[in-house]
């Protein structure tokens, strides 16, 4: 059996919707006329991989080259897996159901740690060796992008190359290279040894790593002198000239972020200490509010989605936010578009923005203050005050809000009793600003929900010297919480902190950790993402059959002359300024935001002057 | 406000989405078609369009029926023109007819549906063939079913079975159809059959092999398109 004919399968399954392809705005083509095959892969179910912002675009740029048929495929869900490894259909793509293992390439976005797993088992279903070095001639390259790709060393064994920074400027140049390779039909090696050469490729395999005895990184240095010694990203200089897809599939079922998102801008002028996107997607790059508008406009147009969300780490930054809006709603409000603005911070909050917003669609309202006081705040340059989210619920409320969730972080260095307290102490103010709002203005029925995650120091800021919490210690702040946070008005949602000690582990893991994934997937683990199928015993079983030891990853303190396992990348972002954050913090010092002033954190250096548009 | 009756057919991909599916499907192809919809008040406005029984994900059909209010009037056969070029493969309009003021609502008047059923067999077909009538010939046929409140009671489905119109046999595939109440006030779920007569007769029926041809309005002793049925 063929996954041509799925259809008695998809009678049988959960959702078949996830596996029918089809959908409208989805590309097909005559696979005579390809010189190349792309699978544009991720590791997890449909209506999460569908939701992806950087699918939707790479999908059509590389769909836009007359020889390339990019495709999708995504994670199967146990039931369609069960029913595939049943009737032997091998891993397929939506569009044509060819089996993947035929593509030129299989192209990963590595969002989030936990998806690992499912990479392996996505591999095996495909029928392709796990291995990059058990790989041969007409096998497809396994290649990954995305943020965990600046420290992809666990899946070092496991891929043939990643690619660093936004596939927009780095994917033409490799496929280009890949037409040429296969005309004159070189080896694999050839290949890998031409496309490092690449600004913003890394091929792991022509890199040595040597270990000191006490298992840290000695050196990782390339195997000859052609390859470059460290590997610097890639970055779309102008976004306004920057390919921006002028239609989007429609998936027939509900996905998670079912909407047009808008890309308003690229990088972030805070600094927050924990947060890996807002250091690794630097340099501050804006669209400009007339091509945005235009972009709204045709992808209303060819997509007839209901609503448009505003896409960027920080909306509120975004410099002309206001005029925006009121240009999106007077333009599409009248047709039953909304608009919906993720990402709000909570002192730049304006109520004329709620108002504005209103006339269409009410959505929640979600703040993200981090931690529960001032001077954790400052620890971590949150840069946010308790006296700017009392105005922000304030207004929200008199506006008629009555459903607010505050998102906290757990396990943040330095982080004492009194700071976990404080989460509670804050929450009971919001509740207590509601009561205290006019009867007459706010909304009936106050619910405020709290999450807390547990924190994960992650590789390229501030934090990634720092150690994290050890489970129990994670388990007593939640348990403290849970018993401070029970009100009516309130529910109380925290992360599994064996899932965040697993991505701590993998977020700042060296090669080491390989065969320690492919062990764990051997035992049956995937979908570690998801609570159902989260094994943490198995994961254990895994360490200790490859004799490797995960609190050596994830609760342990380094040292500043440690070499880090991803000290080879160049991210922009120097060690040097993440060190200075790094002290700054154990000081509670703060530092301001980039438009009040360049703070040296080294994108400058590597991309030039012009490019960052926070500075002038 | 012009109301203006459609008649659509689901099949190959599309036949995979769920009801659910199929109102945001359409309500994002009418957008897309430009079509002047009219859309509800309230902090969500929908679009004003209302749908006759819901088909179950798997199955196709060439006789599904919905009702879209519109702002305004627009000719018929530009509305189907252009809806058919925004609608994804497998959704498609084969006719709309605007229906007078007041008239009743496609759930008020739909009660009945004509299905093709196809199957295999290896036995004899003669055996077959007559197995089958003696199903539809039996008065009682008792299934499980579970109710609003979950509680199992039994439920006799040869009432709900209105008309068996072909029975065919040949070179082992088996070709059934039949008309069953469909709607509000009774409601015999295709699988239900299926399933019922596979236990009688130890036939193996396909999958894929349930379609409805189209929904319908039974009234005294004949059937109506949906289309033309105004009071």
């Amino acid at each position: 059996m063929t996954a041509k004919d799925i259809e008695g399968l998809l009678n049988r399954v959960e959702k078949p919707a996830r596996y029918a392809g089809g959908e409208y705005n989805s590309v097909y083509k005559n696979t005579e006329d390809l010189g190349i095959r792309f699978a544009f892969a991720f590791p997890d179910v449909y209506e999460i991989a569908m939701s992806h912002l950087g699918l939707r675009i790479l999908y059509y740029l590389l769909n836009e080259r007359e020889d390339t048929w990019c495709e999708r495929v995504f994670a199967p869900w146990t039931d369609m897996e069960a029913l595939m490894k049943q009737k032997g259909i091998p891993l397929f793509a939506l569009e044509s159901r060819d089996p993947v293992s035929g593509f030129d390439f299989l192209g990963f976005t590595l969002q989030y740690e936990m998806g690992y797993s499912n990479v392996v088992n996505m591999l095996s279903l495909a029928g392709i060796p796990v291995l990059s070095s058990e790989r041969e001639d007409g096998q497809p390259f396994v290649i990954g992008g995305g943020p965990c790709a600046y420290n992809a060393e666990p899946l070092a064994d496991i891929f043939d190359f990643f690619v660093l920074g936004e596939g927009e400027e780095v994917l033409t140049p490799i496929l280009d290279t890949y037409r040429s390779w296969k005309e004159k039909g070189g080896t694999r090696q050839e290949f890998l040894e031409r496309v490092a050469l690449i600004e913003g490729v890394y091929v792991p395999s022509l890199y040595n790593v040597e270990y000191r005895e006490d298992g840290t990184v000695k050196s990782v240095l390339p195997t000859d002198a052609r390859f470059f010694k460290r590997i610097n990203k890639v970055i779309v200089k102008d976004l306004d000239r920057a390919f921006f897809p002028e239609k989007i599939i429609v998936p027939f079922m509900d996905i998670v972020h079912d909407r047009i998102m808008l890309e308003i801008f690229r990088g972030c002028t805070r600094g927050c200490r924990f947060c890996q996107a807002g250091m690794v997607y630097r340099p501050v790059r804006e669209k400009s509010p007339q091509v945005l508008a235009e972009q709204a406009e045709r992808l209303i147009k060819n997509t007839g989605y209901e609503e448009v969300s505003l896409a960027s780490l920080s909306t509120s930054d975004y410099t002309h936010l206001e005029p925006l809006v009121k240009t999106l709603i007077s333009a599409h409000g009248n047709k039953g578009v909304g608009l919906s603005l993720p990402s709000l911070r909570i002192d730049s909050f304006s109520l004329d923005l709620i108002k504005e917003i209103q006339k269409v669609r009410k959505t929640g309202l979600t703040f993200a203050p981090e931690a529960g006081t001032q001077r954790l705040r400052d620890v971590i340059n949150k840069g946010v005050t308790e006296e700017d989210l009392m105005d922000s619920v304030g207004a929200a409320f008199s506006a008629g809000y009555n459903n607010v969730k505050l998102y906290f972080m757990v396990g943040l260095p330095s982080e004492t009793k009194e700071d976990i307290e404080g989460i509670a102490d804050l929450v009971y103010k919001v509740v207590d600003k509601y009561y205290a709002t006019d009867r007459e203005n706010r909304g009936r029925g106050l619910k405020v929900t709290v999450s807390t995650s547990c924190f994960v120091p992650k590789p390229f800021t501030p934090f990634q010297w720092q150690p994290q919490d050890k489970i129990d210690i994670f388990r007593a702040k939640q348990e403290t919480l849970r018993k401070r946070l029970k009100h009516r008005n309130i529910s109380y949602n925290w992360h599994q902190p064996e899932t965040s000690y697993l991505e701590a582990v993998f977020a700042r893991g060296d090669r080491k950790l390989s065969k320690v994934l492919i062990r764990a997937w051997e035992l049956g683990c995937r979908f570690d993402g998801w609570k159902e199928h989260f094994d943490f015993a198995k994961w254990q079983r895994a360490f200790e059959d490859c004799g490797v030891d995960p609190d050596f990853y994830a609760v342990r303190k380094r040292d500043y002359d440690e070499v880090l396992p991803w000290d080879h990348i160049n991210v922009g972002v120097s060690r040097e300024f993440l060190k200075r954050e790094n002290e700054r913090a154990k000081k509670g010092s703060t530092t301001p935001h980039c438009r009040e002033g360049c703070i040296n954190c080294g994108i400058m250096e590597l991309f030039g002057g012009g490019v960052c548009d926070a500075s002038y | 406000m012009p109301v203006i009756r459609t008649q659509f057919f689901k099949k190959d991909t599309a036949k995979y989405i769920s009801h659910l599916d199929l109102i945001r499907t359409m309500q994002r192809s009418v957008r897309r078609a430009d079509i002047p919809v009219e859309y509800s008040k309230g902090f969500n406005p929908h679009s004003k369009i209302a749908y006759g029984p819901a088909l179950a994900v798997g199955l196709s059909s060439d006789g599904e029926f919905l009702d879209m209010e519109l702002k305004e009037r627009m000719e018929e056969t530009e509305f189907i023109k252009r809806l058919n070029a925004s609608l994804p493969a497998g959704l498609g309009v084969t006719a709309a007819e605007y229906i007078p003021d007041g008239a009743p609502s496609l759930s008020v008047i739909i009660n009945a549906a004509e299905y093709r059923i196809t199957g295999r067999t290896e036995t004899t077909e003669q055996n077959v063939g007559q197995r089958i009538r003696k199903f539809f010939a039996l008065d009682d046929v008792l299934i499980e079913r579970t109710d609003k409140r979950g509680r199992e009671k039994k439920l006799n489905i040869m009432p709900m079975i209105v008309e068996v119109e072909k029975i065919e046999v040949a070179d082992g595939q088996v070709v059934i159809e039949v008309i069953i109440d469909t709607g509000s006030k009774s409601n015999l779920k295709p699988t239900d059959l299926t399933g019922a007569l596979e236990r009688h007769t130890g036939l193996l029926l396909e999958e894929t092999g349930i379609h409805r041809k189209r929904l319908l309005v039974r009234r005294g002793g004949g059937y109506l398109p949906p289309l033309r049925v105004y009071d």
